[in-house]
């Protein structure tokens, strides 16, 4: 019956984007004024669909930071239309009235996501001049540094290996420079980052606790621009326009740092007399390259590359370079207003050149080919579908070694093959409740050529078979269940569930407790199963006086199987058997998360705690009984605070304070040989002291009118210079050798530095 | 310049530094220690036995009395130490291993009994020991300070696993000890170089290369401070059973001596 008197449905379709550079505003959303409660978001690359009974219909799109545009429009036949928003400027005093409510929190089905925006962190107090995204995100629940000054994180008590780093959509697999202490990320060529901690909708997959989708720049298709910074340490420079205006762009950034010309300056200057800091290399650089093109109104390409170095030597003994290169070649068509489609090619390195000397070196690499196909099927106002698949061949050379420049031994190379296809369904049931469930199906091929060898449980080999070219050595395949579901309570608060399963192939086996290029990535085998983690999470959403405050609180726990341990003593670099050196075991974390966040005005901050445990259990290990993982830390809390004083000045602090990481001290001493020994009982069952630390940050903009901006950045890291422990070793007392003494050296007392930046 | 100065006021900051802190540290009960080397040399040779104090305790290592001590090898031989001291356990002075065999020790303290089994390797010789001047590069190398190294080659013997231990000896006095496998080094010839601070001329540098099997090997590599800071630590790995902490080390020996001339 209703079906005769059904009103007819059309589609209105576009793109959101920024109207001073014409970048896509990712997440923009649609709303309409008549139907309140329905809406559409502008994907990854600015586009959204709406369909809408035929009416007349105030239609406004908004993008926090920017003015919001309506505009009405007479629906009789599907349309186009595209907005472009402008930033708003936010006079000192003035209070910015937006009319439309910014309750995506509370709205939302998605938990445990985290969305920043380059610009939003802009005026965050920053280490050794240098803006850092990945160092950011260890500011939210959940997620947290590795250690000291480290770019390197764990999110939710995984290991630092569970976490798939996405570069325009191009697996980044070592995601720093300089031991850890900066990020490949050049923030000058960064749009946004996502970080979705376990429970991603079922595109993604891979990695047991996170996924960080990092998305570049798309470069300014209306006029060429140039903006950098000179700091002390490093420096960074960007160049981008258009191609053709308004219909293709580019950006290229570049940045190089200079840590070593200041300590062989230094040396030169009789200042430092260690001859190390003369013939010590230390530096990286990095580029970022993007280039966008509309084909026309239905098609557009992007091409998109990184390529990073790191360079570290001592003379002619020592010398290790690393780095990572990713490019992405991206198609979008659009088959029709509702289906959205994107076609990526994916290529990623990573790789590693040690040299000692002319008598040795060593020359590992991993490399990915893949091809990557998504659909976004926007079927009604209350549905979408999101489905595709994805095929990646994994290329992994462990190691050629050169000894005395001629006789090569080469680790044996391992081939595999990585396919997905997934189907997700985005669905509002009614007004109060909404869901996203989906599936994702993966198989993993482990190929030949090669040995291939099985292990007594002692590591000694107990058979060895030989495969050909593509031949199976073994498959797995894995069913990955993923949904998330929003209740809302009322107007300003929701109640969330969600559940998902995560499965991992590729393993990073890593022994000490810094980051090092040098750690080896194996893929599943016949030894090797995949990591698999079903994690269930809980929470409570709430806005807060008209969602100028917003409020969440999540608890989750997570089971997780196959993680890898390592035997006593495991040697991982150099062995071709390096699958006999480790052990399999469980891990089970779980934790609550609370986060409070003041989005707008010229106090802008968040507050986030969260108190967590992970723990793992081993054959073999502290009696088969669960002992903590080092990451395991109880309590972790970041306070950011950002206040814009006035036009020219913007000043932040920020505090951390988190559990010392779970560590193994000695319970015990003996001698041998002369020598005092430490005795140790249980793994993991010592902590390091607490670390916190206050960060402060001011941001004087010199000059800015629409053709140049420049403007000072100054930051003090740990500001009231707390000794915090980078590690703990124990020691005969020097002044009394019947005593043994614990001695603590900390890395950074304190490190101020000022960075000038430019725009024009 | 004045920009100079500046950004080497801030570089200071940056320097590390190291305090002594108190920490609150598990205690554990004591831990019997044995630690046991027989050599292919006629001589005395040592078996000690102690045990383990908790961290805050002095340096006193109480020194096990009474305890059996067994000395066996895989051709029937048998022998039964001699207490010397308190804790230090002898063989006779005419013992001497042989290459090739396999050496059980079998300690019985307060009713419990610790069994390690460690072989002969054949002997390495040294090809020679040269002294160099300045390496006046690498880690903690200062300017201007000449430091000398001791280089020492040897030929790794083919298809043959060898594990080796490296000890110099300045006028008689122990120094250090590197172990060297020959992973990746099979059948070459092995250069290794030791840094020494206080080489003077006339100084008499002895090298002793001792071939150890792989149970010992793996001890001395599990027993480095490295093993302490890895996400997994766990106490050294002994060829010795029933928790018993320390080795036993049967091994054979080859010396070559030189005299700093210049």
């Amino acid at each position: 019956m209703q079906s005769a008197f059904a009103q007819q449905h059309f589609t209105i379709s576009g793109y959101i984007r920024d109207t001073k550079n014409g970048e896509d505003l990712i997440g923009a959303t649609v709303i309409v004024k008549e139907l309140p409660g329905k809406g559409a978001a502008a994907n990854t690359y600015g586009f959204f669909s709406l369909t809408l009974p035929a009416g007349t219909y105030h239609i406004s799109a908004n993008f926090i930071g920017y003015a919001s545009q309506t505009q009405q429009v007479e629906l009789n036949k599907s349309m186009k239309i595209d907005f472009s928003l402008s930033e708003s400027v936010n006079e000192v005093g003035e209070v910015v009235v937006t009319s439309t409510r910014k309750d995506e929190n509370v709205t939302g089905t998605q938990m445990g996501e985290q969305k920043l925006d380059t610009k939003e962190i802009k005026n965050i107090p920053v280490f050794f001049g240098e803006r850092d995204i990945l160092k950011t995100i260890q500011l939210l629940p959940g997620i947290k540094p590795v250690g000291e000054g480290s770019s390197g994180f764990t999110v939710r008590g995984g290991a630092s290996d569970q976490n798939l780093v996405l570069l325009d959509e191009a697996t980044v697999y070592n995601a720093s420079h300089l031991l850890g202490f900066f990020s490949v990320f050049n923030s000058d060529a960064i749009k946004e980052v996502t970080v979705y901690k376990g429970n991603e909708s079922a595109e993604f997959g891979g990695r047991l606790s996170s996924v960080v989708d990092v998305k570049m720049n798309d470069g300014n298709d209306k006029k060429i621009g140039v903006s950098g910074g000179i700091g002390l340490i490093s420096s960074r420079l960007t160049v981008e326009g258009p191609i053709v205006k308004d219909k293709g762009s580019f950006i290229i950034s570049a940045r190089r740092t200079y840590a070593d010309a200041i300590t062989q300056g230094l040396y030169n200057l009789h200042i430092l007399r260690d001859t190390m800091l003369n013939k010590a290399k230390l530096y990286f650089y990095d580029f970022n390259v993007k280039a966008n093109y509309k084909l026309d109104d239905k098609n557009r390409i992007f091409l998109s590359g990184y390529f990073g170095q790191d360079d570290l030597g001592l003379g002619s003994m020592f010398g290790i370079k690393w780095g990572n290169a990713t490019g992405t070649l991206r198609w979008n068509h659009l088959f029709s207003d509702r289906v959205f489609s994107n076609t990526s090619l994916v290529f990623s390195n990573f790789d590693y050149n040690i040299n000692a000397g002319n008598s040795m070196s060593i020359i590992s690499r991993i490399q990915d080919y893949g091809l990557k196909q998504d659909y976004q099927f926007y079927s009604s106002d209350v549905s979408t579908f999101k489905y595709g698949f994805s095929s990646i061949y994994h290329r992994i050379i462990p190691g050629i070694i050169t000894l005395n420049g001629s006789d090569t031994r080469t680790l044996d190379n391992k081939n595999a093959l990585e396919n997905a296809v997934y189907i997700s369904h985005k669905y509002t049931f009614t007004d109060r409740f909404n869901a996203e469930y989906g599936l994702r199906l993966t198989s993993f091929t482990l190929m030949g050529p090669g040995t291939f060898y099985t292990y007594y449980s002692d590591g000694t080999i107990e058979d060895s078979s030989q495969y050909k070219k593509l031949q199976s050595v073994k498959t797995y395949v894995n069913l990955e269940p993923r949904a998330s579901f929003n209740y809302k309570l009322n107007e300003v608060s929701s109640l969330k569930a969600s559940y998902a399963r995560n499965t991992q192939n590729l393993h990073l086996l890593s022994n000490s407790t810094s980051i090092n290029p040098r750690d080896l990535w194996i893929p599943s085998s016949n030894n090797v199963k995949p990591e698999i983690a079903d994690q269930v999470a809980f929470g409570y959403f709430r806005n807060i006086d008209d969602n100028k405050f917003e409020f969440s609180s999540e608890i989750y726990y997570k089971n997780m199987q196959n993680q890898i341990g390592y035997k006593n003593g495991a040697v991982l670099n150099n062995n071709n058997n390096v699958e006999s050196q480790i052990l399999f075991g469980n891990g089970r974390a779980y934790g609550l998360e609370l986060f409070f966040k003041k989005k707008t005005g010229n106090f802008t901050g968040w507050i986030s705690y969260t108190l967590s445990r992970t723990e793992g259990k081993f054959a073999g290990l502290n009696n088969d009984k669960y002992f903590p993982f080092k990451q395991d830390r109880t309590h972790d809390i970041s306070v950011v605070a950002m206040y814009d004083i006035n036009k020219k000045w913007s000043v932040s602090a920020t505090w951390v304070y988190y559990t010392g990481n779970a560590v193994t001290f000695p319970a015990g001493k003996y001698q041998v040989d002369d020598q005092v020994k430490y005795y140790i009982t249980s793994p993991n069952s010592n902590r390091m002291p607490p670390y916190h630390r206050m960060d402060l940050g001011a941001t004087y903009m010199r000059k800015k009118t629409d053709k140049i901006e420049s403007s000072w950045t100054f930051s003090i890291y740990n500001a009231y210079m707390h000794d915090n422990a980078y590690s703990i070793n124990f020691q005969t007392d020097p002044l009394d050798p019947t005593k043994t003494q614990a001695v603590q050296t900390t890395l950074f007392k304190i490190v101020p530095s000022v960075t000038y930046n430019f725009k024009f | 310049m004045k920009a100079f100065t500046c950004i080497l006021g801030l570089s200071v900051f940056f320097v590390s530094c190291q305090k002594v802190v108190n920490l609150k540290l598990n205690t554990s009960s004591s831990q019997i220690v044995i630690v046991g080397k027989i050599s292919d040399q006629m001589g005395v040779d040592t078996v000690s036995i102690s045990k383990s104090v908790n961290f805050s305790d002095p340096n006193v290592f109480p020194q096990v009395s009474g305890a059996k001590v067994y000395l066996s090898d895989n051709a029937g031989n048998n022998d039964t130490l001699k207490e010397l001291k308190a804790g230090t356990y002898i063989t006779k002075p005419t013992f001497k291993g042989i290459a090739g065999r396999t050496y059980t020790v079998t300690v019985i303290v307060d009713g419990q009994t610790y069994v390690a089994h460690s072989t002969i390797p054949q002997a390495v010789a040294i090809d020679s020991v040269y002294i160099g001047t300045d390496i006046n590069e690498g880690f903690g190398a200062v300017r201007g300070n000449k430091e000398k190294t001791i280089n020492v080659i040897f030929k790794d013997p083919v298809d043959i696993l060898n594990f080796y231990q490296m000890v110099d000896f300045i006028n008689g006095v122990e120094q250090n000890s590197n172990i060297i496998s020959d992973h990746l080094l099979d059948g070459q010839s092995i250069a290794r170089s030791i840094k020494e601070k206080n080489i003077v001329v006339g100084d008499s540098i002895t090298i002793a290369l001792e071939c150890i099997d792989n149970g010992v090997y793996e001890y001395f590599r599990t027993s480095g401070r490295d093993n302490l800071e890895s996400s997994m630590p766990a106490n050294p790995v002994s060829n010795f059973n029933n928790n018993a902490l320390g080795y036993f080390n049967a091994y054979s020996v080859t010396r070559k001596s030189i005299v700093v001339s210049k």
